[in-house]
Parts: C-alpha cells; sequence; structure tokens
C-alpha cells in the first residue's frame, strides 16, 4: 500500500510532467509563425485589471483629496499628504502606457514583424505593474487578485530588463 | 524544501492553466478596446488638486 508521501511525490511528478508539457507546447507555438492567442488574452486580462484598479481607487482618491484638506494647513502640506495618491495614479497611468506599447509590438508581431519589439516590451510592462502594486500597498490599499493574477500571466511571458 | 517545490509547482501550473483558459476565450478585446483614454483616477487627483489649490490660495 502507498505512503501518503508517496502519493503526494506522484502528484507532483504528474503535475510537473503537465507543466512541463504545456510550457513546452506554448513556446512551440511562439516559435511558428505570428503571436498565439494566449498573447492578444493575456494583454486584455491585463487591462481589464487595470480598469478595476482604475474603479477602485478614483473614489478613494476623491475621499482623500478631501480628508488632506481637512488636515492640512498649508497646500505644500496638503500635497505631502495627498503624494501617495499622485505616485499610484502616475503607476497607474504608466502601466497603461506599458500595456499600449506590448499592444502595438503585439500587433507589429501579428503583422509580420519578429517577436523580439513585443518580447522586449513585457519586462516594462511586469515592472510597471510591479510599481502599480508597490503604489497601491504604500496607500494601504488591498491589491486587488485581478493585479496580482495579472502579474502572474505577465511575468510567464518573459522576463529581462526593461531597458528604455 | 520539497513542500516550497510543491507550492512552487502547483503556483507556476495555475498560472498556465490560467493562460491556456485565457487562450479559449474566442474573441480576446485588444487593450485599447479596454482601457479608457484617461483613467478616472487621473481626474480625480486633478480635481483634487485644482480644489486643494483653490481652498489653500484662497486662505492667504
Amino acid at each position: 500500500m502507498a505512503r501518503t508521501s508517496d502519493l503526494a511525490f506522484l502528484a507532483w511528478a504528474q503535475r510537473l510532467a503537465w507543466v512541463s508539457a504545456l510550457g513546452g507546447a506554448m513556446l512551440a507555438l511562439v516559435g511558428c509563425g505570428g503571436p498565439p492567442s494566449e498573447i492578444q488574452s493575456a494583454l486584455s486580462i491585463t487591462s481589464r485589471a487595470l480598469v478595476v484598479v482604475d474603479e477602485e481607487l478614483s473614489p478613494r482618491a476623491d475621499a482623500a483629496g478631501l480628508e488632506c484638506e481637512d488636515s492640512s494647513e498649508t497646500l505644500a502640506e496638503w500635497r505631502g499628504c495627498f503624494r501617495g495618491w499622485k505616485t499610484a495614479d502616475a503607476a497607474l497611468t504608466n502601466a497603461g502606457r506599458a500595456l499600449r506599447l506590448a499592444q502595438l509590438a503585439r500587433d507589429g508581431w501579428e503583422q509580420g514583424s519578429d517577436s523580439g519589439s513585443f518580447f522586449a516590451a513585457v519586462p516594462c510592462l511586469l515592472v510597471a505593474l510591479e510599481e502599480l502594486a508597490e503604489g497601491l500597498e504604500g496607500l494601504g490599499v488591498e491589491i486587488p487578485e485581478e493585479i496580482t493574477g495579472a502579474l502572474g500571466l505577465i511575468g510567464a511571458l518573459g522576463g529581462g530588463s526593461c531597458d528604455g | 524544501m520539497g513542500k516550497d517545490l510543491l507550492k512552487l509547482v502547483a503556483t507556476l501550473s495555475g498560472l498556465i492553466y490560467e493562460i491556456v483558459s485565457a487562450g479559449e476565450d474566442d474573441d480576446p478585446q485588444r487593450v485599447q478596446d479596454i482601457l479608457p483614454t484617461e483613467f478616472r483616477t487621473s481626474l480625480s487627483v486633478k480635481r483634487a488638486e485644482l480644489r486643494a489649490a483653490r481652498k489653500f490660495r484662497s486662505q492667504r
């Protein structure tokens, strides 16, 4: 009779084999012709995640502006109080810009350019999403699971450094 | 160590499952069809800045 640890190892080995097979299949897809449809889906899902964050942040930013007015004596003080919201807004805008650039690069790939521009855009998108998550954390806003999912999806598309 | 590895494999499996499921979306929208031209948060931030500037300048 199999021990629990043997069964766990068996389950782990099966899962590892499944992951390896799927990973290999994805790489094979990337290797032939234009971008696989999973890439467009990942970009769409990430876009929807940004919309969720935007809907979450917007009313809070309105409220925070008023709270900062109540707790500040001068405009400089108000700016200090509101700084975190400015940072989060800049991070959200930057993530939107990085997504649009990734979409352009993916479209170029579809129209016959090589995949290099797209895979060069991925690390910048990943950095932008990480900065957004940090911005939310800095405000004490819970990071929506949509963003965690988007980080996973984009991270799975590739790593590397964001140059420029 | 073994547990960490299992967690890692479970996470990776989840991610790949998400990617594959996402690929089953027949008509994934493009980024520009989903993102607004300007985020509501940016408008809220600008509105808050204007309101604060007006308030504190009028107090001088």
